[in-house]
């Protein structure tokens, strides 16, 4: 026992001044609070009943008479700070922590999974590994949480009185599902060694983990919902607010695609929190031993957290849509108006995310024998993915100066012409996405020399190959089809069937690549695969997205589900075809876990500050998209903090958030690494 | 320890590089940040402005800033001028401290009423800040006069921590005058022609007897400033056309099958038009009042706060 | 691998940088003068010069850095040339440009010069919240009814708005030429056809003047109409302007779960 002291070592000076220092923050600090709250207490509120009754003109509260009667109070501030502020914080570190948990679990579900089928015991350690950060993080959740809800209610009293009566029901399922979510989290955890000694329990052990994450994907939905009536409202009377359909109000129009887009976001955010854990972990190692098993760590994030990555884009152009559709001038402000500069800013993180995936991934290839072979794309990816990058972001409204201006002649130059509007930005999105999708195959492949033949896998590789090509091929065909039976003008609908012919080509080609794989031409049907979609996908739908803006504007939605149909289809194709094109094949020199450039590592740690910020940053766009409406269109705000921030105060809070937020996950990680060491000392 | 330092560096590293990007694109869409300086000074004032004030949250100024919900402030010092002359103001600088410290008092034409009171939560400016605010407007088309701030410093009122104040007039006012105003018919306008006080004056508009006691300052100050927001209901005015092509604008008085009864203005005088159904081409109610729209104009700030306190004090 | 010679790749790193400058800086205003068909050069816009370079540097980097040999390489380009008289040239030449470029920077940047403010003109600003609720009173009339205020509007236009946008509302009005920004064509798929019909009223009734700052106002000679036409005939105008030009405005798409 006296070995234990040292490592939470309660005598040692340094922990102590870091106690002292810390109890005398806290205590200072609610000193603070309380001292300006005592002042700001009695401070007069923004509205009154009566000046309610009054409608338009009176904001301030009218001069009362002596005894003073109860107020009703519509916005409060926290201690002088605006209310909006505290609230914006709070709900982003409680969305970052929750996206954590709920990341974090399907990470290790997953990962427990392959363990459980490859037999590697790596797998489930690391698995183990992560669950153990979970309860110190879910505990921050849920406080987290709690201080939004008071924040909520104290500072918007009014606001949330309307909220909890249109959701009050959903407030108890809530609770519940939260009972579920921490009786099988813990249950999870502690249950690791007793269950897996037999197979059987194992498995009963993964879907204890499945229902963690099912519980906890239903928390998220629950809390969306929320979030998404106030865009889109539904199931309400907008003039009254009466609430004529709950179903309506809960499943609001944008639900689902929040709900999509947040799961798979999610993934991909547990992934690159992992990653950089490990990146950490890998540079402080002294050993050859940790450091390749950190390596292998940072890879596994990666790996998961890329895959997440390059389906999100749809996600997100599904989510834009839904919003245009949910209304129009919600879209326009978003895409044209106040908010269309933070798009620049998102497309600089997203650009940050695909550098750094893709350079992790070819740094990577250094640790493996026979990536030499692979290693001259990477010059051509590297141009691709930066060109791609370059006219992501370029703005259609460009600042220009006066001379500028009068030497072009017109309102657009030519580089913001084509490269600045969405039909350029589609079709390199998708290149992007094509090219990582490629980098990855590479990396796949590095390892691997000769392949077996296809025939040598047996049947049911050939059917999963066929069910998931029909599977493909059926959806294209019957969006096609879709596309055939649209009613619209005439001289429109000639604009569609380049779609549908676009649409036939890619499933004859699919057909054609799985004949070709059968027929062990595996890499070529995947090479003629790409060639066709990239042909397509991004040069002809480049060219073609002017020509139809220009004739037929209605026909650009339809292109653009077209394009990325089309890329998708490829990308599960292509994969499936990887999987098995590769199954059993030699192995050229294997990989060396560890001999990886310390460079790589700040890769691994760049996707993961910028996944942390791009989640501030679109937290803030959808949340900001409301204008100043707490619920759009029927409730508006009239608080002081009604206004649209700047992007430069926007940019200062989400940094702000950021390093909350990874403070308190490095601290997490922290009390999760003491147990640790205890144990090896011990 | 190294490895993890190294991690935090390159995290604020990155975290910068996103701050500064969004500080670049704000600059690039117009909007800037202000200075670093304290006291009453136009640099503090500007820092304030951009700042804790909140101002830019509705007004913008020139090019910087991208708000609309309030006027633009470039030339503000030139036009408060204009303004002050126009309303009986001493200077354009009484005019700006009227505007901070009763922003209802003049409402510019096009923008609603919706100016907080600086010095009441939730922005809750204290009073140097004002001032230093005051000096940056003067900067604006002017030149700054620190002293000449100063002396309003006493207008101003001190941030309010307390419970809801009794309404004061932003200046001294004597109620009595305003009383005489209200009765006075040798003006142009007059109150009375229109309003019944305790029985005295002629029933054209709603009677105010005991206004004081439902209504607040803002609603009658607004209600003075701008007749046509607020409509008591049955003083809607309405808009008649003839067979003939006449066009009358006037309260409705009377109305059945018979005839229609107008009260229509006629350069000044209350005058009842009487119209038979068979020449009436259009009636149509009209979201503008009868009341004259340009008191401001024709009273004195003075005058104006005087009528409003005598209103005020009928309880 | 042949390591024992030296490696260029800093210098053809240095080379593709430069190329993808000269690319942006001589040959694409040349290149759309030519696509285009326009009688002057198409230079490009500082603005995106600047980003444009940036990545290229950036991506350069990327490159040379993806591996440790690559990275090595990269480095061992400013280590001592030996016998090596190419690469002492070269060496040189980067020592001597190097300041020279980094010097002109500085010079270029604080040069005391007469450019006119960059400014950005936001092409669609955000619609005001009044304008937002807004609806055409017409839109669900029935077919005669909507008929009769197109032709109408299609008058009102050519009344009102003709000297300007044309008489086909392609821009090109008589009065169009006495404009430095141009009035706008509405032919073009990228204008009216891309907002709302209650956008077009709000520019209609508000004009110019009635723009926010962000897009710049004083560029716009557009009248503010709303002191000359009622809102009942802006309405009629747009539903007019719209078939004259020949395009739809956006439409609410209909909602469904």
């Amino acid at each position: 026992m006296s070995k234990l002291i040292p490592f939470i070592n309660f005598t040692s000076k340094k922990l102590q001044l870091r106690f002292v220092f810390t109890l005398f923050l806290v205590i200072f600090l609610i000193a603070l609070a309380t001292g300006a709250g005592m002042a700001q207490e009695g401070a007069e509120s923004a509205k009154t009943t009566e000046a309610a009754e009054t409608t338009a003109e009176g904001k301030t509260a009218a001069a009362e008479p002596e005894p003073e009667p109860y107020e009703v109070v519509d916005y409060r501030n926290f201690f002088g700070i605006d209310g909006r502020l505290i609230v914006w914080i709070i709900s982003e570190l409680h969305l970052m922590f929750a996206a954590f948990v709920l990341a974090v679990p399907i990470f290790v579900v997953i990962i427990e999974m392959i363990g459980v089928k490859s037999g590697d015991i790596r797998f489930d350690n690391l698995a183990r590994e992560f669950t153990k950060l979970l309860s110190a993080a879910f505990a921050t959740t849920a406080s987290l949480g709690g201080l939004l809800a008071f924040a909520l209610y104290g500072l918007y009293p009014a606001f949330m009185r309307y909220m909890t009566d249109v959701f009050h029901p959903y407030m108890f399922i809530y609770a519940l599902c939260f009972f579920g979510e921490v009786f099988c989290l813990y249950g999870y955890y502690y249950s690791w060694d007793l269950l897996s000694r037999t197979p059987k329990g194992k498995w009963f052990h993964i879907s204890i983990g499945v229902m963690l994450n099912l519980f906890g994907t239903a928390l998220m939905m629950l809390a969306n919902s929320w979030a998404t009536f106030m865009m889109a409202p539904g199931g309400i009377n907008m003039e009254t607010g009466t609430v004529t359909s709950l179903y309506h109000a809960f499943y609001n129009f944008l639900w689902m695609p929040v709900n999509i887009h947040r799961i798979i976001a999610n993934v991909a955010f547990g992934g690159f929190v992992v990653g950089a854990y490990a990146a950490v972990k890998f540079m402080g190692s002294r050993t050859d031993e940790e450091r390749a098993h950190y390596d292998w760590m940072g890879y596994i994030g990666n790996f998961i957290g890329l895959g997440a990555l390059i389906p999100l884009p749809f996600a997100g152009y599904y989510l834009g849509r839904e919003i245009y559709m949910a209304s129009p001038v919600m879209g326009n402000i978003m895409m044209g108006g106040a908010f269309s500069w933070t798009f620049i800013v998102q497309a600089i993180l997203i650009g940050m995310l695909f550098i750094g995936g893709n350079y992790y991934l070819w740094n990577g290839m250094s640790r493996i024998k026979g990536a030499e072979r692979y290693t001259p794309y990477i010059k051509y990816i590297n141009i691709v993915i930066f060109f791609c990058f370059a006219v992501w972001l370029t703005p259609h409204n460009l600042p220009l100066s006066g001379e500028e201006r009068a030497l072009i002649g017109e309102q657009y130059h030519p580089f913001s012409k084509f490269f600045g509007v969405m039909a350029a930005k589609n079709a390199v999105v998708n290149l992007l996405i094509l090219s990582t999708f490629f980098s990855f195959l590479l990396y796949r492949r590095a390892n691997k020399g000769e392949t077996k033949p296809f025939s040598s896998h047996g049947s049911a590789a050939r059917i999963t190959l066929i069910i998931t090509a029909g599977l493909t091929v059926m959806y294209l065909a019957w969006y096609a089809l879709g596309l055939r039976g649209l009613e619209m003008e005439e001289n429109i609908l000639r604009y569609v069937s380049p779609l549908v012919t676009c649409l036939v080509i890619q499933i004859i080609s699919i057909v054609i690549a799985i004949l070709l794989t059968f027929a062990n031409k595996g890499k070529i049907a995947q090479s003629f695969l790409f060639v066709v979609t990239t042909v397509m996908a991004v040069i002809y739908f480049w060219y073609y997205g002017f020509v139809v803006m220009e004739k037929a504007n209605l026909v650009l939605r339809f292109l653009s589900v077209t394009q990325v149909s089309i890329v998708i289809s490829c990308l599960i194709v292509n994969t499936v075809i990887d999987v098995f094109l590769f199954k059993d094949a030699k192995e050229v020199g294997g990989i060396q876990w560890g001999k990886i450039p310390h460079r790589s590592q700040y890769a691994l740690l760049l996707l993961c500050v910028a996944i942390v910020t791009l989640m501030g940053l679109m937290g803030f766009i959808r949340s900001g998209l409301r204008m100043n409406w707490h619920i759009y269109g029927y409730m508006q705000d009239t608080s002081a903090g009604a206004f649209t921030p700047s992007i430069a105060y926007m940019g200062w809070t989400v940094s702000l958030i950021v390093i909350l937020f990874l403070a308190l996950v490095a601290f997490v990680f922290w009390l999760a690494g003491l147990a640790d060491k205890k144990k090896k000392h011990a | 320890m190294r490895s993890f330092l190294n991690a935090v560096i390159f995290t604020l590293a990155v975290v910068g590089f996103f701050a500064y990007v969004c500080i670049y694109v704000t600059n690039l869409s117009g909007g800037s940040g202000g200075g670093g300086a304290t006291g009453v000074s136009p640099e503090a004032g500007e820092k304030i402005f951009w700042g804790d004030g909140q101002c830019h949250t509705c007004h913008s100024i020139g090019t910087s800033g991208s708000a609309t919900r309030g006027p633009n402030q470039e030339g503000l010092a030139s036009r408060a001028e204009e303004k002050a002359k126009a309303t009986g103001l001493g200077s354009g600088l009484e005019y700006m401290v009227e505007s901070i410290v009763n922003p209802s008092s003049f409402v510019v034409e096009g923008y609603d009423d919706i100016m907080p009171k600086v010095f009441a939560p939730p922005i809750m400016l204290d009073r140097e800040k004002i001032l230093a605010v005051l000096t940056y407007l003067q900067t604006l088309g002017g030149e700054p006069d620190i002293d000449a701030v100063i002396k309003f410093k006493d207008k101003i009122p001190e941030a309010s921590k307390t419970k809801v104040v009794p309404w004061v007039p932003p200046i001294e006012v004597d109620l009595k005058e305003g009383e005489l105003i209200f009765f006075d018919d040798t003006r142009d306008v007059t109150c009375s022609k229109c309003h019944v006080i305790n029985g005295k004056g002629a029933k054209v508009g709603p009677d105010l007897t005991g206004i004081g006691a439902v209504q607040t300052p803002q609603y009658l100050i607004e209600s003075v400033l701008k007749p046509s927001a607020v409509i008591v209901k049955g003083f809607e005015t309405m808009y008649l056309m003839t067979n003939d092509g006449m066009a009358y604008n006037g309260l409705l008085v009377s109305q059945d099958e018979e005839e229609v009864v107008l009260m229509i203005d006629e350069e000044g005088e209350m005058v009842e038009y009487v119209f038979y159904p068979d020449e009436i081409a259009q009636m149509q109610k009209q979201d503008v009042s009868i009341m004259p729209g340009n008191l401001s104009e024709m009273l004195t700030t003075k005058e104006f706060y005087g009528i409003i306190s005598f209103l005020l004090s009928q309880k | 691998m042949g390591n024992r010679k030296n490696s260029y790749s800093m210098i053809v790193a240095i080379v593709s940088i430069l190329i993808v400058f000269v690319i942006i800086k001589f040959i694409a205003p040349y290149a759309f003068m030519y696509l285009l068909a326009k009688d002057h050069t198409m230079p490009t816009p500082s603005t995106l010069m600047l980003w444009y370079m940036i990545l290229a540097i950036l991506g350069s980097l990327v490159y040379v850095s993806t591996s440790d040999l690559k990275w090595a390489k990269f480095l061992s380009f400013i280590l001592p040339a030996g016998d090596d008289k190419t690469k002492a040239i070269f060496q040189k030449i980067i020592v001597i440009s190097f300041p020279l470029l980094v010097g002109w920077f500085a010079y270029s940047g604080t040069m005391p010069g007469t450019a006119s403010p960059v400014e950005l003109r936001i092409q669609h600003p955000t619609l005001l919240q009044e304008y937002e609720k807004l609806e055409n009173p017409f839109a669900n009339a029935d077919k005669e009814t909507k008929r009769r205020c197109v032709e109408e509007g299609k008058i009102l236009y050519q009344q009102n708005c003709r000297p300007c946008h044309g008489s086909k509302a392609d821009g090109n009005g008589p009065f169009a030429n006495a404009f430095r920004l141009r009035p706008i064509n509405f032919t073009d798929p990228g204008t009216i056809a891309t907002v709302v019909e209650n956008f077009a009223f709000w520019r209609i009734k508000e004009g110019g003047p009635g723009l926010p700052n962000v897009s710049t106002p004083w560029d716009s000679a557009m009248p503010a109409w709303k002191d000359v036409l009622t809102d009942t005939q802006i309405w009629k105008i747009i539903m007019g302007e719209y078939v004259t030009a020949g395009v739809v405005a956006r439409q609410r798409e209909e909602m469904e779960h």
